[in-house]
């Protein structure tokens, strides 16, 4: 799944890097969806992944 | 604002089998829309906006506006989303998305004998698949994961924050059971502060794109 956050993101820095070139709803399309997608690709430098796999499933997950 | 109703009407009202019978969220029958009725923007600002309503867990308090999009960081794509939504009609005459690197077909030979409007069509469907391949991904998987990992990661998380306040076993990372109800309030809250999107860099510089540094320290295995 992350590697298609950081494929989508590599993929709308080069689109905004040629918006004059691009359709302009497709460029918009593109920033809006990157200012979202960052953060996502960001959680996973934030997550404790160990801590993860470690803890027990909480009982309200199940 | 008639999309922002219909959202909040249709959506949050329908089961989800019923949902993916609706045009507008099938992804098959995007590409079929979309070209004739300017429905993909429309179609990727809806997933985007079902994702921010979902990650706060929110419910649209009145029509035409949802509270969620009020303030932080998620204001600056409900305005995006807006701009989105207002604008004038896609240009058919112009690329969809950059030739140089999503051109699967580029260096084969039967993309040599297509005739300009052809290599530009092709383009367009291409960038239209692209998009409603991240739309599955946000929609049907990323979500999915995200909301499964969600509780067990704030536990986690939230124990080992509290560990050295509550002393003893601190180390005993895998013991939770003690502090469990404090824990699975805490859930309540914790997606608020530890799943946020911050705003991103969006122009100009080798930043593009990037985001902000984080405002929370990680928590370390250690």
């Amino acid at each position: 799944m992350l590697l298609q956050e950081e494929r989508s993101l590599f993929y709308s820095r080069r689109v905004i890097a040629q918006r004059e070139e691009l359709e302009l709803h497709f460029v918009k399309t593109h920033r809006t969806h990157l200012a979202d997608e960052v953060g996502h690709v960001r959680w996973d430098e934030e997550f404790d992944w160990s801590l993860v796999a470690a803890a027990p499933i909480p009982s309200c997950a199940k | 604002m008639e999309f922002f109703e219909r959202f909040s009407g249709t959506f949050m009202t329908t089961p989800w089998e019923a949902r993916s019978a609706t045009p507008w969220l099938d992804c098959t029958n995007v590409t079929r829309f979309c070209c004739s009725r300017r429905l993909l923007p429309d179609a990727v600002c809806r997933a985007a906006f079902l994702r921010v309503l979902c990650r706060r867990r929110t419910r649209v308090s009145q029509l035409g506006w949802p509270r969620a999009l009020c303030g932080g960081s998620d204001a600056m794509n409900a305005l995006a989303m807006a701009c989105l939504l207002e604008d004038a009609a896609v240009d058919q005459r112009k690329a969809f998305h950059s030739r140089r690197v999503y051109t699967a077909c580029l260096y084969t030979p039967s993309y040599r004998v297509l005739t300009e409007q052809q290599r530009l069509r092709y383009n367009q469907l291409q960038a239209l698949y692209f998009n409603e391949q991240i739309m599955f991904f946000e929609i049907a998987i990323g979500r999915n994961v995200l909301e499964a990992l969600l509780p067990r990661f704030v536990v986690a998380a939230t124990y080992k924050r509290l560990a050295p306040v509550l002393g003893g076993r601190a180390a005993a990372h895998r013991d939770v059971s003690p502090i469990e109800p404090a824990l699975r309030a805490a859930i309540l809250w914790g997606g608020l502060l530890l799943f946020y999107s911050a705003s991103a860099r969006m122009d100009g510089g080798a930043e593009l794109g990037y985001a902000t540094p984080s405002l929370l320290s990680p928590c370390s295995s250690g």
